[in-house]
């Protein structure tokens, strides 16, 4: 990310965002802290593809957002990018499995012929037990809900995971347990990920950590 | 994927999706049983009769004409002279002829006196000719045909006996009391006026009409059978219908009627002028055209009401299917088909009512109105109606989808 600035309105002396230069290597765990509204979230929707930058320069993954299409932006962000919400992971009235399914869906990569049995494997690691599959996910406990947030976030093998306060919604116990789960598949499979969080007491569960002031110069 | 995440959506909105597919279900329902109603009793009316390619009366309306010598209506103005019936009977065009004499009626029902050529030439609908549920054609000069809700309401079978009465109200001074007619056959329905007609010999009508002395002798009489009997040379008729040996002289032998210089007379085609007077009664067929279409406006209206407030409720939902790789046109069209899905069902479950409505009602309409309804309703018109509705329907979701669309393009946090 080089040069980036944006801001929601014309006026520069409401720009929310300016950050010279930052990365993330690809594999590394971070932890990204700050105070609310001091843009976390414009921050992470930028790097979604959602909005654009109004100046400089976002490669993720070693593509550049800046020739891309709006669709072609959503199409990469399906493909590469799994997000994380702090809630509302899920579309409550389908199952753990046609949430999974839909999120492969929007990648339009090539269902794999056991696409299905790979689905169900992902969350009986994720401590889901079977029959809880099929039952829509507004039937299961926040907790259970964001181990499916997670699954979903993972089925398409992305490459850069965002989680924003996933953890919030959870009490103490599931909270690690979570992080524990999350920080581990990415492990595996090779994904960068970005933990945004506002508590401090989380951040020694990841490689380094970087509070959003550190990177953004409005203001300065 | 798409239509399943549509379906789940609506799934989810049980209470308010149910409630808008009866709303939309039965305001479907009123358009297209209007709709089908409208098409049946115009093509009950102007089939009225068929095969007839002449009627023929005195100079008077052609409405007026058609009126009382096809439905039964109003009345005769004048009858023609029984000499001019033999002149039409012999002009070498004509291959039958029927004539018909009114004026009298039984308890309401109207009486026509005419000959069994009637029974043999008369057809309605596509060619259809009468039937005989019950006994057979005249025979004697005191039998009586009657049409299916003369037996209905009356509750007449084969064999009963009634008189008949002066006049065409129901509730007549002179009865003609001491001559019984007696039931000898009773008519399929058709939806047509034959349903209300009792039919007689044009000599049993001039029977009826004699003097008192004469009357008594008559029925002393044995041998009642019209072949007997041929004193009863009537005078008059009041119309005749026509069917030519070839129907490209209709025009030609109504020119030689209307301009003939004996008695005056006038000629009609009755499909032209069953064509004609339908026209006037298209005001009517409109007026229920637009209040059945204002009905169907209005429900559309509540659809587009009942997805907006839906969207207000889905915020959450855009963002999260929007954060997943859904475009902004993925969400536009998810609303669009939930509001086509809606009117699917609600077409399917609007014609399943009719049919069974129809199905039930059919033999009701038919007794009591003299409506005959097709079970059929997948006209063409109805193609064209569902076709029309799924474009509204593309048009009242339009501002739901539209929100949505712009919810999922302006991504704020």
């Amino acid at each position: 990310m080089k040069d980036v600035e944006f801001s929601y309105s014309a006026r520069t002396n409401d720009q929310l965002l300016k950050i010279k230069y930052w990365q993330v290597k690809q594999g590394q765990q971070i932890f990204l802290h700050g105070p609310s509204g001091s843009g976390k979230s414009t921050l992470l929707n930028l790097i979604c593809g959602l909005i654009t930058a109004d100046t400089g320069s976002i490669n993720i993954l070693g593509e550049s957002f800046d020739g891309m299409s709006s669709h072609q932006r959503d199409k990469y962000r399906a493909k590469h990018i799994g997000y994380i919400f702090q809630q509302f992971n899920l579309i409550d009235y389908l199952s753990a499995i046609d949430n999974i399914k839909l999120a492969q869906y929007f990648s339009s990569q090539a269902l794999s012929a056991n696409f299905l049995e790979e689905i169900e494997q992902l969350l009986s690691n994720l401590h889901l037990s079977e029959h809880e599959f099929h039952r829509p996910v507004k039937q299961l406990s926040v907790g259970q809900q964001q181990r499916v947030g997670i699954a979903r976030a993972l089925i398409n093998k992305p490459k850069l995971i965002i989680a924003d306060e996933p953890t919030s919604s959870l009490d103490h116990s599931s909270r690690d347990s979570f992080i524990e789960i999350l920080s581990s598949l990415c492990l595996q499979q090779n994904a960068s990920l970005v933990f945004v969080s506002h508590d401090m007491s989380l951040r020694d569960n990841f490689d380094s950590s970087i509070a959003l002031d550190e990177i953004n110069n409005v203001g300065n | 994927m798409f239509f399943n995440l549509a379906a789940k959506s609506l799934l989810n909105r049980k209470g308010s999706v149910i409630l808008t597919v009866l709303a939309f279900s039965i305001s479907m329902l009123v358009m297209f049983g209007v709709e089908h109603i409208r098409e049946q009793a115009k093509s009950s009316f102007t089939h009225s009769v068929s095969g007839v390619d002449l009627i023929i009366g005195t100079r008077t309306g052609e409405l007026n004409l058609l009126l009382y010598s096809v439905f039964r209506m109003g009345k005769p103005t004048n009858n023609m002279d029984w000499q001019s019936y033999i002149d039409i009977n012999k002009n070498p065009l004509v291959s039958w002829s029927i004539p018909l004499s009114l004026g009298d009626s039984h308890r309401g029902f109207r009486v026509l006196g005419t000959t069994t050529d009637y029974f043999e030439h008369f057809s309605y609908g596509s060619q259809q000719p009468l039937k005989f549920i019950n006994g057979k054609a005249l025979n004697s000069i005191f039998d009586v045909v009657i049409g299916s809700q003369v037996a209905q309401k009356l509750n007449y079978q084969v064999g009963d006996k009634l008189t008949l009465s002066h006049g065409i109200g129901s509730t007549s001074f002179t009865n003609h009391d001491d001559i019984r007619f007696q039931i000898v056959g009773i008519l399929q329905a058709t939806g047509t006026a034959v349903d209300q007609t009792l039919h007689v010999s044009l000599q049993g009508l001039e029977a009826v009409h004699l003097p008192k002395e004469q009357r008594k002798s008559l029925i002393k009489i044995k041998d009642q059978t019209l072949i007997n009997i041929n004193t009863l040379q009537p005078k008059s008729v009041t119309a005749v219908m026509v069917g030519l040996k070839s129907r490209v002289h209709a025009f030609k032998v109504q020119r030689q009627i209307n301009t003939s210089r004996k008695e005056p007379l006038m000629a009609i085609l009755p499909g032209i002028a069953l064509a004609e007077l339908w026209q006037t009664l298209s005001t009517a067929e409109n007026t229920l055209r637009i209040i059945s279409f204002l009905v169907i406006v209005s429900t559309l209206f509540g659809l587009s009401a009942m997805l907006l407030t839906s969207i207000r409720e889905r915020q959450q939902e855009i963002k999260l299917l929007r954060m997943i790789g859904a475009s902004p046109y993925f969400i536009y069209w998810l609303i669009e088909v939930e509001a086509l899905l809606i009117t699917l069902i609600s077409t399917v479950i609007a014609l399943s009512l009719l049919t069974l409505s129809i199905v039930f009602s059919k033999h009701y309409l038919l007794n009591q109105y003299g409506l005959s309804i097709n079970v059929n309703i997948f006209t063409l018109n109805t193609l064209s109606a569902i076709g029309i509705l799924i474009l509204l329907t593309v048009i009242a979701a339009f501002p739901p989808s539209l929100l949505a669309f712009k919810e999922a393009k302006n991504h704020k946090t």
